[in-house]
């Protein structure tokens, strides 16, 4: 379901397929792992291949940036398509989240 | 109900797993009725917040039931398309929650709140009955059905 690059003190994760109710879950564990392996990078979540989202894989996100932000680490969220942009949208939560076109420019905003 | 109405019925278990298979035949009914893709995806938002709300919180606790299922059912007529979902859990109405403040939820400890913004924002209408012990959850959206002509 995901797989991970790294970028200086960045961690690229890239997540693919359905964030519904079947396996949010088990994607929420693997981040948490991740993140907790990784106390000192920030995280990029790219979600090019992201086919579907519902409200439960809103709700993974809101919880790795509440994690991330009790850290003192940011998340970053990029390529998001109009399915995905979409549901930000309906919930009003575009601008609580840290959003860039692309992973590139998510990467330029590095601090 | 006149002759271009459309309808279609199927029974899922009640499993986080069924979710995508119950997305899957609202999206290919509403396909096979012209519908227009933005709509369609409207519907499939609002459509999963709703099954997933039964099985995580109308069957939650109610495990010696052996038969938990959900039944979806569709029906498309010229300027309306109705999808009740019906279940034998416990008591659940998941369209009369208030419409919480999702930016003071996220200044809390809660994570949720959603389903039901997605529900009524997403909809034309939303709404609940108890009968015979089901729960039965009504998702309504007007159409202008694309013509074909």
């Amino acid at each position: 379901m995901l797989r991970v690059k790294e970028n200086k003190d960045n961690l690229i994760i890239y997540l693919k397929g359905r964030l519904d109710v079947h396996l949010s879950a088990e994607v929420e564990k693997e981040i948490n792992d991740i993140i907790q392996e990784n106390p000192n990078m920030n995280i990029i979540i790219n979600l090019n291949e992201i086919e579907y989202m519902s409200s439960s894989g809103l709700r993974v996100l809101v919880a790795v940036m509440r994690l991330l932000k009790a850290n003192e680490r940011s998340l970053r969220l990029c390529h998001l398509n109009s399915a995905v942009k979409k549901i930000f949208e309906v919930v009003e939560l575009m601008d609580m989240f840290e959003i860039y076109e692309t992973e590139a420019e998510a990467l330029g905003q590095s601090t | 109900m006149n002759s271009n109405n459309q309808s279609s019925i199927k029974t899922y278990r009640a499993l986080k797993s069924e979710v995508p298979k119950m997305t899957l035949f609202v999206k290919k009914t509403l396909e096979q009725s012209s519908i227009d893709i933005l709509i369609i995806n409207d519907i499939i938002l609002a459509f999963d917040e709703a099954a997933t709300n039964i099985i995580m919180h109308a069957y939650n606790g109610l495990e010696f039931i052996e038969s938990k299922t959900v039944d979806v059912h569709i029906e498309i007529d010229t300027n309306k398309i109705h999808i009740v979902l019906k279940d034998n859990g416990k008591f659940f109405d998941g369209t009369g929650i208030p419409l919480p403040d999702l930016k003071e939820n996220m200044k809390g400890n809660r994570k949720g709140g959603f389903g039901i913004y997605i529900m009524k924002s997403l909809m034309d209408k939303i709404h609940y009955q108890r009968i015979n012990n089901y729960n039965i959850t009504t998702l309504i959206k007007n159409i202008n059905t694309v013509d074909m002509g």
